[in-house]
C-alpha cells in the first residue's frame, strides 16, 4: 500500500462517490424489473412505486413457463447461440489468419471486408439472398448470413499479428504447413480473443429478433426473442394513435399484466449475464487485442 | 497499475455496449402491421346452405396475415388438418406477429414471394400502391354470388375500392362500438348532479368531481377526467367535436376536425379543465394503460371504454374496489348544427387480398372466396352452440377446441391449433352490430350490465361516417400523421397553457404552410370525383 496524501485520498473518495452513485443509477432499472416480476399484479397496480414486493410471487414466472412456444423458443435460442457462435468462430479466425497471410487478393479481400464494414445493403437484398439460396425458414438463415462480424474480423486479424513472427518461422522450418500453423499455433495462444469474441457472437445469436420474423416463417422455429416480445407487446397499450379496431383486437387477447412483461425482460437477458463470468478470465486479458505486441 | 486495470474496464465496458448496441441495430421494426388476420382460406362448407359439395381437385393455398394471437396457431395443426379435409386444399398458412408484419411484408412482397392470400391490417398507402401496381386480383366480377358479402355495406366496399375495382374483401369490425365516454354515475348520484348534456355541464360535473369528494371518503383523491398525452381520448362528445372530415369552410371544401371549431370548443373546455385542476398535473407524459388505470382503481370519474372486446378483470377490479360504482355512457351532445351522434368506425377491421397471379384460374379464385364466405357466414350468437355443426367444425370440436360454459362457448387454453376460425380469423359478418350481442360474450356480470346498457344506447343513436374512409388521396397518406402530429402537440401546449387558444389560426396557418392546404384540397378533390361525402347513418 502506497501511502496517500489527504487530498489524495479525498480525492479517490469523491471518486468512488460518483462511480457508486453511476452505479446504483444504472442498477435500479435491472433492479425494478426484479422486484416487480416477482410481484403480484395486485400489487403493482396498487402501488406508484414498487421498491420491495409485499408478496414474492412466481405467477409472471409460471405463466411464462407454462407456454409450450417459450420452452421450445429456450432449446432453438441455445442451439443457434452454440452453434452459431462457434461457426462464427471458426469462420472469422480462419479469415482472419489467412488474412494476415501475404498471398494473392490480400488487399482486395480487405477491402471487400472493409467496404460491408461501412455499407449495408438493406432489408430486401439480403432477404432475396437468404431466399436465392434457400435458406428461407432454416435456422441456418440465422447462422450463416451473420457469420463475420467485420469489426471483429479486423481486430482478430489485427491479433494474429501480434503473435510474433518468429513462432511461425519456427514452425515453418520444422515442417508445419498452414493449416498446422493455424491450429497448433496461432489458436492456442488466441485464447483471450476467441474468449472475447466468441461472447460477443454469443450474444448476438441470442438477441436474434427481426431475423427470426424476416426468414422463419414456421412460428414453431422463433427465438426466445420473438416469444418473449409477443408476450410483451400485446401488454403495451402505449400506442395511443392505434385504432379502436385494433385497440380491441389487442384485448381480446387478455393482455397479462406488466409483471409479466418484466419477467420476460429478466429472462431474456440473464442467461447471458450468467455465461459472462465463466469466460471473463480469458475476457480480460481479451480486451487488449490487437494493441500489444507479445 | 490501477489506472491500468480502471482504463481496462471502461474499454471492456464500451465494447459490450458497442456489440449489444450494434446487435439490437437488428430490430428495425416500427409498430402495426398491416391488416389481415391469419390463416388462408380455403376449403367450402358442405352442412351449412351456402356451400356446395366438395370438389373434385385438391390445390394448394398459402396465406400470409398478421395476426394478434399468442402464440400462433401451428401450421400444421389440427385445424390446418380439419380444413384441407373439408375444402379438399393443401392448405399453408403463415403467421406474423402484427408487431413486425408491417416490416416483413414489404420486404415478402418486393422479392416476390406472395401467397395466395395476402393480408393487411387496414386500408393504407401500401395497399393502394401494391394494388396500383398489379399485386392484388380485382375482385368485382366475383363477388356478387356469394351471400355473406350481401352484408357489407356500401361505404365498407367503398374503403377496399381503388380506381373503381375492389382489391379486397374486408373483415367485419361493429361501426358503433368503438370508444365511448364514460362516466362514474354514483359519482353523479352523490354529488346531486344529472348527466351533462353539454360543455358547460361537463366542466362543472368534471371538477365538481374533482373537488366535491364525490366518493364520499373523506379524501380528497379524485380526478374529473382521465387524459392520456397526446390527447387521448380528448372530449370527443360526438361527431363535431372529433377528429373527423365533418365541417365545410366558406368554399365549400371539407376540412380536418383537428382544426374546427367544434374541435376548438373541445380544447378548450380541455384548458379550462386542466387549469381547475380537474385533468391530472403531468397528463401529457402519461400513457392511455396509466389513465385507464386511474378511471379503473376509482381515481377518475370520466374515461373512455368500449363495449366490445374488453378485459372484464378491469371492471370486475373497479366493482371490487368500489362496491357503489354504477357505470354509464355519457350521450352524445348535441351540435350546434342541430345533429347528434357519435363518429363512426370505419366498420372493418383487416382486409384479405388474392394474389393477382391466379387471375387465369377462376376455380381457384372461386375456391378462395367460398371459404370467405363460408366463415363469414353470420350465425347467430344463440346458435353459437355444437348443435351447430359449422359452429362446431369452425370451432374445433367440442371438448377438443372448445368448451360450452353457462351457454357460451369459451376456447380451451392452448387449443387454437385444433381451431379451423383462428387461422383466418374472419368474423362474421353480422346484419347490425346489436346482432353481434356483445353482452352475452361477456361472464362478469358488471361488466356485462354495462355492455348490455351501451349497446341499448347506441342502438338509437346516430353515428357519422367519416367520408375519408372511403377515398384515396396519396398526399394524405404521405402527410397526414406528420401533420396531425404538429396539431396535436401545439393543441396540447393550448391545454397546459403554454400557448394561448387564441393562436388556433396562427394553428391552422400552419398547418396549411406545412402541406395542409395540398392535403385538403387532395382530399376534396378525391371526395368531389367519386361523389362521397359526410354521410349520418
Amino acid at each position: 500500500m502506497q501511502h496517500r496524501t489527504v487530498p489524495e485520498r479525498l480525492g479517490e473518495a469523491i471518486n468512488l462517490a460518483v462511480l457508486i452513485l453511476a452505479a446504483l443509477v444504472m442498477l435500479f432499472p435491472f433492479y425494478y424489473i426484479v422486484i416487480v416480476s416477482f410481484s403480484s399484479y395486485q400489487d403493482y397496480m396498487e402501488s406508484d412505486l414498487l421498491l420491495w414486493p409485499k408478496h414474492w410471487v412466481l405467477d409472471s414466472y409460471s405463466f411464462i413457463f407454462a407456454s409450450k412456444e417459450f420452452i421450445r423458443s429456450i432449446g432453438v435460442t441455445v442451439f443457434i447461440t452454440v452453434v452459431g457462435a462457434l461457426f462464427s468462430l471458426i469462420m472469422t479466425s480462419s479469415m482472419g489468419f489467412a488474412l494476415t497471410r501475404r498471398a494473392w487478393g490480400q488487399s482486395f479481400f480487405m477491402f471487400l471486408v472493409l467496404f460491408t464494414f461501412i455499407f449495408s445493403a438493406g432489408l430486401i437484398p439480403s432477404y432475396l439472398i437468404v431466399k436465392e439460396t434457400g435458406l428461407i425458414d432454416t435456422y441456418w438463415a440465422l447462422i450463416i448470413p451473420v457469420a463475420i462480424n467485420p469489426f471483429n474480423l479486423i481486430v482478430m486479424r489485427q491479433f494474429f499479428m501480434g503473435i510474433p513472427e518468429e513462432l511461425n518461422e519456427s514452425a515453418v522450418i520444422d515442417g508445419a504447413n498452414e493449416m498446422q500453423i493455424f491450429l497448433r499455433i496461432i489458436i492456442p495462444l488466441s485464447k483471450p480473443a476467441l474468449a472475447a469474441f466468441g461472447l460477443f457472437y454469443a450474444v448476438v445469436q441470442w438477441n436474434t429478433y427481426f431475423s427470426a420474423i424476416l426468414y422463419l416463417n414456421t412460428p414453431s422455429k422463433w427465438t426466445v426473442q420473438v416469444i418473449l416480445r409477443q408476450i410483451v407487446i400485446l401488454n403495451d397499450a402505449t400506442n395511443t394513435l392505434a385504432s379502436a379496431a385494433r385497440d380491441a383486437a389487442r384485448s381480446a387477447h387478455m393482455p397479462p399484466p406488466e409483471t409479466i412483461g418484466m419477467a420476460a425482460i429478466l429472462l431474456a437477458t440473464v442467461p447471458i449475464l450468467i455465461v459472462y463470468p465463466f469466460l471473463q478470465k480469458h475476457f480480460a486479458k481479451g480486451v487488449m487485442l490487437g494493441s500489444v505486441k507479445g | 497499475m490501477k489506472l491500468n486495470k480502471l482504463g481496462m474496464l471502461v474499454v471492456a465496458v464500451s465494447l459490450i455496449v458497442g456489440v449489444i448496441g450494434c446487435s439490437s441495430g437488428n430490430k428495425g421494426s416500427q409498430s402495426s402491421s398491416p391488416a389481415v388476420t391469419n390463416s388462408p382460406s380455403s376449403a367450402q362448407p358442405s352442412e351449412s346452405a351456402s356451400t356446395p359439395a366438395v370438389p373434385a381437385k385438391k390445390i394448394t393455398i398459402s396465406a400470409i396475415t398478421g395476426t394478434w394471437s399468442s402464440p400462433i396457431p401451428d401450421p400444421n395443426g389440427e385445424g390446418v388438418k380439419m380444413m384441407n379435409e373439408k375444402f379438399n386444399i393443401d392448405f399453408k398458412p403463415q403467421g406474423v406477429p402484427y408487431d413486425e408484419y408491417e416490416s416483413k411484408l414489404p420486404v415478402v412482397m418486393a422479392a416476390g414471394d406472395l401467397p395466395d392470400i395476402i393480408g393487411m391490417e387496414n386500408v393504407d398507402a401500401n395497399f393502394v400502391k401494391w394494388a396500383r401496381q398489379g399485386a392484388f386480383l380485382p375482385l368485382n366480377d366475383y363477388i356478387g354470388q356469394y351471400e355473406a358479402f350481401k352484408n357489407i355495406p356500401q361505404n365498407v366496399w367503398d374503403a377496399v375500392t381503388v380506381d373503381g375495382k375492389i382489391y379486397a374483401i374486408p373483415e367485419y369490425f361493429p361501426s358503433k362500438y368503438g370508444k365511448k365516454p364514460i362516466i362514474r354515475k354514483d359519482w353523479l348520484d352523490n354529488l346531486g348532479l344529472s348527466m351533462p348534456t353539454n360543455f358547460e355541464e361537463l366542466k362543472k360535473v368534471a371538477i365538481a368531481f374533482t373537488k366535491d369528494d364525490p366518493d364520499r371518503n373523506g379524501k380528497d383523491d379524485t380526478l374529473g377526467l382521465g387524459l392520456a398525452k397526446q390527447i387521448v381520448y380528448g372530449l370527443p362528445m360526438g361527431a363535431g367535436y372529433d377528429n373527423t372530415w365533418y365541417y365545410k369552410d366558406a368554399q365549400g371544401q371539407m376540412l380536418p376536425g383537428n382544426l374546427s371549431e367544434g374541435f376548438k370548443q373541445q380544447i378548450s373546455v380541455l384548458h379550462d379543465l386542466y387549469a381547475a385542476g380537474a385533468i391530472s398535473k403531468d397528463w401529457a407524459l402519461t400513457k392511455t394503460a396509466d389513465a385507464r388505470k386511474d378511471f379503473f382503481t376509482g381515481k377518475a370519474g370520466i374515461f373512455f371504454e368500449q363495449p366490445y372486446d374488453i378485459s372484464q378483470s378491469r371492471f370486475k377490479g373497479l366493482k371490487e374496489a368500489n362496491p357503489g360504482a354504477e357505470l354509464a355512457v355519457i350521450p352524445p351532445f348535441v351540435q350546434e348544427d342541430g345533429q347528434q351522434g357519435f363518429l363512426s368506425l370505419p366498420g372493418y377491421y383487416q382486409v384479405l387480398s388474392l394474389n393477382a397471379g391466379m387471375k387465369n384460374d377462376p376455380d381457384k379464385i372461386n375456391r378462395i372466396l367460398e371459404i370467405f364466405n363460408y366463415f363469414m357466414t353470420f350465425i347467430p350468437p344463440d346458435q353459437r352452440t355444437p348443435d351447430n355443426p359449422d359452429f362446431d367444425w369452425q370451432r374445433g370440436g367440442i371438448g377438443k377446441g372448445y368448451e360450452m360454459e353457462d351457454n357460451t362457448a369459451i376456447d380451451i387454453e392452448g387449443a387454437a391449433s385444433m381451431q379451423p376460425y383462428m387461422y383466418l380469423s374472419i368474423p362474421y359478418w353480422a346484419p347490425a352490430d346489436e346482432d353481434t350481442d356483445p353482452a352475452g360474450a361477456v361472464q362478469e356480470p358488471f361488466t356485462k350490465a354495462f355492455v348490455q346498457s351501451t349497446v341499448d344506447m347506441l342502438k338509437t343513436t346516430k353515428f357519422y361516417l367519416d367520408p375519408t374512409n372511403r377515398i384515396h388521396s396519396d398526399v394524405y397518406y404521405a402527410k397526414a400523421s406528420e401533420l396531425n402530429k404538429a396539431v396535436t402537440d401545439y393543441q396540447t401546449r393550448m391545454i397546459v397553457g403554454n400557448s394561448p387558444l387564441s393562436d388556433w389560426d396562427k394553428m391552422v396557418d400552419e398547418y396549411m404552410k406545412k402541406g395542409g392546404k395540398e392535403v385538403i384540397d387532395d382530399v376534396n378533390k378525391q371526395l368531389q370525383a367519386s361523389g362521397i361525402s359526410g354521410e349520418w347513418k
